[in-house]
């Protein structure tokens, strides 16, 4: 094993683990703090697979900008943050055959495709690229990523004055 | 380096709406407080305007923008419904809002803003761009199903939707990142011409994603199993966003499902279309079986709404083929049958009650002869009674279900419309055979309500006995895809 | 021939079809101002329904006239889109296509040959009578307008059904009279039982249509066509599918034929016939008996060639024919009210009619069509004329000897009674003794058939006889009140009476009126193999006559003897009294399987537990943000994301599948 993929393992478990402790753990701070760790472990991956611009776009966005966001509302909420997230359990077995099943397609397909290895060589910087397609080919879809932030403003927006005046 | 040139020329009705729901979030923000900007008037001239833009881009043959957007026959067609969906809507809007306290500005924006969605779903032909058009759309749609404050159901309407919708958007997007593992690409040619090509080293990719694909499709048409959201949503939803939803969602649903699986997915047919034919009996079989047993008209409009998925994805089946027009045609049919259906229960609100039970509508052929009549019309043609463009619609679907060599499926849909006449039909014998229940507690039909259901009802009818002119356009429209 | 000669047969069926539709029309549209208005406007409004009918049937004959008189082919006589021409003889202007996509050519064709010609004449002729019957019977009830409109819409859609050249537009017309039979039904529909017997007639055809669509999809992709003439001329060129082969011939054979039985009101979907007698008399004579319930008859007699090339097609419908007339003869012999025996008897004739169609008899089964036309529209009259007289009441035991207090209706009742038990010289006779000799004819099975059908005849002559014996003679045993208000009708219903007695009587006899002969061109078969068996005649002049002498008998005679034959067959008589169970099985299947199990199964097991659980907890919470949580946390989003990873689970394994 190299060190190449050690290092993959090791910020694959950051990642899955977190992420279990996110939806397993019983006050919402703790699932909050733990986000960050699958947040970082992600950026991680990226960082590994050479998508340095990802990498910080999502070090940037979803570390400093959403979760830092989050913690704030969770912990000026007093009501959430006492709140007791353990919920009755449901469809368990249901649950448990559903996942074993997505698993085994997930792993089956992964199983039989034959990877493209990579050729051994650091890739280039992408950032630049990355901000000429924005301006030219993916045009479209980068300004409509624009209206689709500004209606989802619209939503969140529409929701809190809901709560004041209902 | 010179900047790259882009033709934004095929996009203007796309835009035009974009800007007008800009211009009307504005003229909120300038009109006093408490006060409703005049939306609708706004929304009406910026619908106009990108329907001549439409006509216009029609006579120049359409266009490409770069590769991602492209206007040709077939997103033509759909911008022509879509708009006139949207024209609809926007009609039936200005009484519903008053009557149920929620005329809000950002109503009108939110209500372009989502057929600015649709618009590009329907022309994208780029599975990045298509996945933002339809994040649009949805997130439009998530705020405009809880507008009605003071219901409960519309907030767990709002919600519901938004979560199941981000579950299945996952799926769609994972379809999306492993289409382009196999092929290299997202654009929907480059797709379908590496998939032609076949590879055992990414098959399995490729087929894992075209499933991905079909489960996010299958959730926005409302597909059983994916369809759990559809009678809440449409429930607890302002009766008018219902309508879009139902004419407009659906038909730009069928219309990227059409396009992504003929033009970037036909190689890998063979493995699709048992899925899609399975997912087609299961939706016509529940969805039909669910609307029996409501009592609610929209809960049970929205099970037909259901029924009728499980009617299209039949001819899907048929694609690329005879299917694609067939799915087309009806796809007009069903959008002038549901604004109607909808239209008539928003168009009789007062006070924030509508009629929602069949005791509500009982004898209302004495009370509101005009909308009594234009709603069995509607009702009819759900059924599929001739004369009207259901039957015309439900036709050509079993026929290229059958031509495709998927005899059972026409069966079981035929089968299915026959179980459908017994709850489209309590309605019509609650209105014309009997007594009124107590005071007349609805509203007279405004004047532009009835010009919208006026619309409709004609659109029905007009399909119905001369179909042959949207015949023709949609065979149009399903060439320029091949 | 010149322009003027080809004039009268290619404009006038399209006038035909445009005046009850215009008659129609002005009624729906101008219907609440003329009931508004003065009285007379209303008379007047029944007056133009009437006149529209009267016309059209007057065009009618003048074309079936020169048409005969111009002795041209059956083949020739189709009006396909360039006949829509105006004027006449310039065939390439206004085609006018009514779907045409997509290699599918469905022009607005018209076809007058000899058999739609026929049931041109009995659309129009006994429609008019009809309508003008209703002048008198429906003279006071305030709704009149809107009775005449649907009537007149009923003759445009039944006109539309006989005429269309294609399978469509046959359709088309097919779904109108069904819709206007369901207005009419529950026209009185502020009774309980009229619109529940209008739903349960839309539904039972719902069921028949399913087969019909599915036949019109099957026979396109088989033959690539679905123009009537087309298909008929093609069907010769076919190999015929072998008796017990079920080939595309046989498929389509029966999948039309599921829609006939819907609408003619064959075993197992006869069950909305005798409930559609909620409906106003006139309406009963005119759509469920003379002209809407022979639509199947008409179908299966348009496709003969089809169904000729598959004798597995033609022993089915043989067989339901038998059967139907048989059960339903035996129904109608327990019946105790008058319109419900003439319902069961025109389920029963119905069934004979099919039997001959079945049996490659397809000229007898339209010569029994047309003869039954006149005698059941006369029955039927008489018996409005006689619950007119009783001021509604329709109970035959509380009936009798009144024949001397309404003669002319007797009289005419009688002959009627005696047209369908088939005394010799009347109509009746005539086209059943037809039948019967056709039975031979059969693909399999011809001597049983013989042997139901003679059986039958005799029933229907029994239960016609104890009908006219209990309505007409004896003593009256209603009560003083109604004895006193006894009354003939009026002249505008007698005068319908007394024509169709006439009709009842002539519209058999071979030397004025060959139907046989006249539509024989129309089947397109090689020369009709009738076996004219010498026995056959007079078994059946001794089955009828056997028939009416025990009835006459046992009814007047010997009155205590049916009564003590009920009690001694108490288990035969429970079961004819409940119609061999039918509607029961079906109300249980429809509420318990159908309903039941929708409810159960998908209201209960999914909509109530999972999703109104969760709108009906949201009531109490009042915070929005907790209601939110506890929403989250109430299970019931989850439980849709559990569904959607099962299906995606499901379509994901399907795909991966190792094959």
């Amino acid at each position: 094993m190299n060190a190449e993929a050690a290092v993959f393992y090791v910020l694959a478990a950051i990642t899955v683990g977190s992420a279990a402790v996110v939806v397993l753990a019983r006050s919402l701070i703790y699932s909050a703090f733990a986000l960050l760790f699958t947040f970082v472990g992600v950026a991680g991956l990226y960082l590994l697979l050479g998508a340095d611009f990802l990498a910080a776009t999502q070090l940037l966005i979803y570390v400093g900008g959403i979760l830092v966001l989050l913690l704030f509302g969770v912990m000026l909420t007093h009501k959430l943050y006492d709140l007791d997230l353990r919920s009755e359990v449901t469809q368990f077995l249901p649950g448990v055959i559903v996942s074993i099943g997505l698993f085994a397609v997930l792993a089956l397909t992964a199983w039989r495709t034959d990877w493209a290895g990579g050729d051994g060589r650091a890739p280039a910087a992408t950032t630049r690229e990355i901000g000429q397609l924005f301006m030219g080919r993916y045009l479209l879809p980068f300004e409509a990523a624009s209206i689709l932030l500004l209606v989802a403003l619209m939503g969140a927006a529409m929701i809190v004055r809901r709560k004041r005046s209902a | 380096m010179t900047p790259p040139v882009v033709d934004v020329l095929p996009a203007i009705p796309a835009l035009i709406l974009a800007v007008t729901g800009l211009a009307v979030l504005l003229a909120q923000a300038f009109t006093p407080r408490g006060q409703a900007a005049p939306g609708a008037p706004f929304s009406l001239a910026g619908l106009l305007a990108a329907l001549v833009a439409v006509y216009l881009l029609a006579a120049r043959g359409g266009g490409d923008l770069g590769g991602t957007y492209v206007v040709d026959a077939f997103s033509l067609y759909f911008h022509a419904l879509i708009i006139g969906v949207g024209l609809v809507v926007v009609l039936l809007s200005p009484s519903y809002l008053r009557a149920t306290g929620i005329d809000r500005g950002e109503y009108y924006t939110l209500v372009l803003f989502s057929l600015v969605g649709m618009l590009g779903l329907v022309s994208c032909r780029e599975l990045v761009s298509l996945f933002v058009s339809l994040e649009v759309m949805s997130v439009a749609l998530y705020a405009l199903a809880g507008l009605h404050r003071a219901r409960p159901e519309s907030q767990e309407a709002a919600l519901k939707y938004f979560i199941t919708g981000a579950f299945s958007s996952g799926f769609l997007l994972y379809g999306i990142a492993l289409l382009y593992g196999a092929s290299g690409s997202t654009s929907l040619v480059a797709v379908g011409a590496a998939l032609r090509t076949p590879g055992p080293a990414t098959a399995a990719l490729a087929t894992m994603g075209t499933g991905l694909l079909l489960v996010g499709f299958g959730f926005k048409v409302a597909s059983v199993p994916f369809h759990m959201w559809a009678p809440d949503v449409y429930e607890g939803a302002p009766t008018t966003i219902t309508a879009l939803m139902s004419a407009g969602v659906k038909a730009a649903a069928f219309g990227a499902l059409l396009r992504v699986f003929g033009q970037a997915l036909p190689a890998l047919a063979a493995s699709w279309q048992p899925a899609v034919a399975a997912l087609a009996v299961v939706t016509m079989v529940v969805g039909n079986l669910g609307a029996l047993a409501q009592s609610n008209l929209k809960r049970m409009l929205a099970y037909s709404s259901v029924a009728h998925a499980g009617y299209l994805l039949a001819a899907v089946v048929a694609a690329p083929g005879i299917g694609v027009e067939a799915v087309l045609f009806y796809l007009v049919a069903y959008a002038a049958v549901n604004l109607g259906g909808f239209g008539a229960l928003a168009a009789l609100a007062r006070q924030g009650r509508e009629p929602l039970s069949l005791d509500d509508v009982a004898g209302l052929a004495s009370r509101r002869p005009a909308l009594a009549a234009a709603l069995a019309v509607y009702l009819i043609s759900l059924t599929g009674v001739p004369v009207s463009a259901g039957f015309v619609g439900k036709f050509f679907l079993f026929r290229a279900a059958v031509n495709a060599g998927w005899t059972s499926l026409a069966v079981i849909g035929v089968l299915m419309s026959v179980v459908s006449a017994y709850y489209y039909l309590r309605v019509v014998v609650a209105m014309y055979m009997r007594e009124p229940l107590g005071e007349d507690a609805w509203a007279p039909v405004p004047p532009s309500a009835g010009l919208a259901l006026g619309l409709s009802a004609a659109v029905v009818l007009a399909l119905g006995v001369h179909p042959e002119p949207v015949l023709t356009w949609a065979r149009l429209a399903a060439r320029s895809l091949l | 021939m010149n322009a003027l000669m080809e004039m009268p047969y290619q404009v006038v069926p399209f006038l035909v079809l445009a005046l009850p539709l215009a008659g129609f029309t002005v009624l729906a549209l101008f219907g609440d101002s003329i009931k508004r208005g003065k009285p007379y406007e209303t008379t007047g409004a029944g007056y133009l329904a009437c006149g529209t009918v009267i016309v059209a049937f007057l065009l009618a004959a003048w074309s079936v006239r020169s048409l005969l008189g111009l002795g041209v082919r059956a083949e020739d006589l189709r009006f396909a889109q360039p006949s829509l021409g105006w004027p006449p003889g310039d065939p390439e202007r206004w085609p006018l296509a009514w779907i045409s996509v997509g290699g599918l050519e469905i022009p607005f064709a018209l076809l007058l040959d000899p058999l739609s010609s026929l049931l041109l004449l009995v659309v129009t002729g006994i429609g008019s009578l009809i309508h003008v019957y209703s002048l008198g019977y429906m003279a006071h009830d305030e709704d009149r307008v809107r009775y005449f409109s649907y009537l007149n819409l009923f003759t445009f859609f039944m006109l539309v059904l006989v005429l269309a050249g294609n399978l469509p537009l046959m359709f088309v017309g097919w779904e109108g009279v069904g819709l206007c039979s369901y207005l009419l039904i529950g026209f009185w529909f502020k009774k309980k039982s009229a619109s529940d017997a209008g739903k349960k007639a839309f539904i039972v055809n719902r069921i028949g249509d399913a087969g019909l669509i599915l036949g019109m999809i099957v026979a396109f992709h088989a033959f690539g066509t679905l123009d009537l003439v087309d298909i008929a001329s093609n069907a010769g060129s076919l190999t015929p599918d072998r008796l017990g082969q079920v080939g595309a011939i046989t498929a389509v054979c029966l999948l039309l034929f599921v829609g006939a039985a819907g609408k003619s009101a064959q075993i197992p979907l006869h069950v909305w016939l005798p409930d559609a007698m909620e409906g106003p008399t006139p309406v009963s004579a005119l759509i469920h008996a003379a002209t809407m319930v022979t639509a199947g008859v008409y179908m299966v007699a348009r496709l003969a060639p089809l169904y000729h090339a598959s004798p597995t097609a033609s022993v089915v419908v043989a067989v339901i024919g038998a059967a139907t007339a048989l059960m339903a003869a035996t129904i109608a012999m327990v019946q105790t009210d008058i319109k419900k025996v003439l319902a069961y008897s025109t389920v029963s004739q119905l069934g004979f009619m099919f039997l001959a169609a079945g049996s490659g008899a397809y000229g007898a089964a339209v010569f029994h069509l047309f003869t039954h036309a006149f005698f059941k529209a006369l029955l039927f009259l008489g018996s409005g004329s006689v619950i007119h007289a009783m001021g509604g009441e329709q109970d035959i035991r509380k009936m009798g000897g009144l024949l001397k207090k309404i003669p002319v209706t007797g009289a005419t009742f009688a002959i009627g009674t005696a047209a369908i038990a088939g005394v010799p010289f009347l109509s009746g006779f005539y086209s059943k003794e037809e039948i019967l000799a056709g039975t031979l004819g059969a693909p399999a099975l011809g001597p049983l058939l013989l042997g139901v059908g003679l059986f039958t005849a005799g029933l229907t002559a029994f239960y016609m006889t104890r009908l006219f014996v209990l309505t007409f003679l004896g003593r009256f045993r209603g009560d003083l009140e109604t004895e006193h208000h006894l009354h003939e009708s009026p002249m505008s219903m007698l005068v319908p009476l007394c024509l169709l007695a006439v009709g009842s009587i002539v519209t058999g006899w071979h030397w004025l009126i060959d139907v046989p002969g006249f539509l024989q061109p129309v089947f397109r078969l090689p020369e009709a193999h009738v076996h004219h068996v010498g026995w056959l005649m007079p078994a059946a002049i001794g089955v009828a006559l056997a028939g009416i002498a025990v009835a006459a008998f046992l009814y007047t005679l010997y009155a205590d003897v049916p009564a003590r034959l009920k009690e001694r067959l108490g288990g035969v008589y429970r079961v004819l009294d409940a119609k061999y169970g039918f509607d029961r099985a079906y109300d249980a299947f429809a509420s318990r399987v159908v309903v039941g199990g929708s409810e159960t199964l998908l209201w209960k097991g999914i909509d109530t537990s999972v999703i109104d659980r969760a709108v009906n907890g949201a009531g109490e919470v009042t915070a929005a943000v907790s209601r939110r949580v506890r929403l989250l946390q109430s299970g019931v989003v989850r439980g849709y994301a559990l569904v959607i990873l099962m299906g995606t689970v499901a379509i994901l394994g399907y795909l991966m599948w190792p094959r």
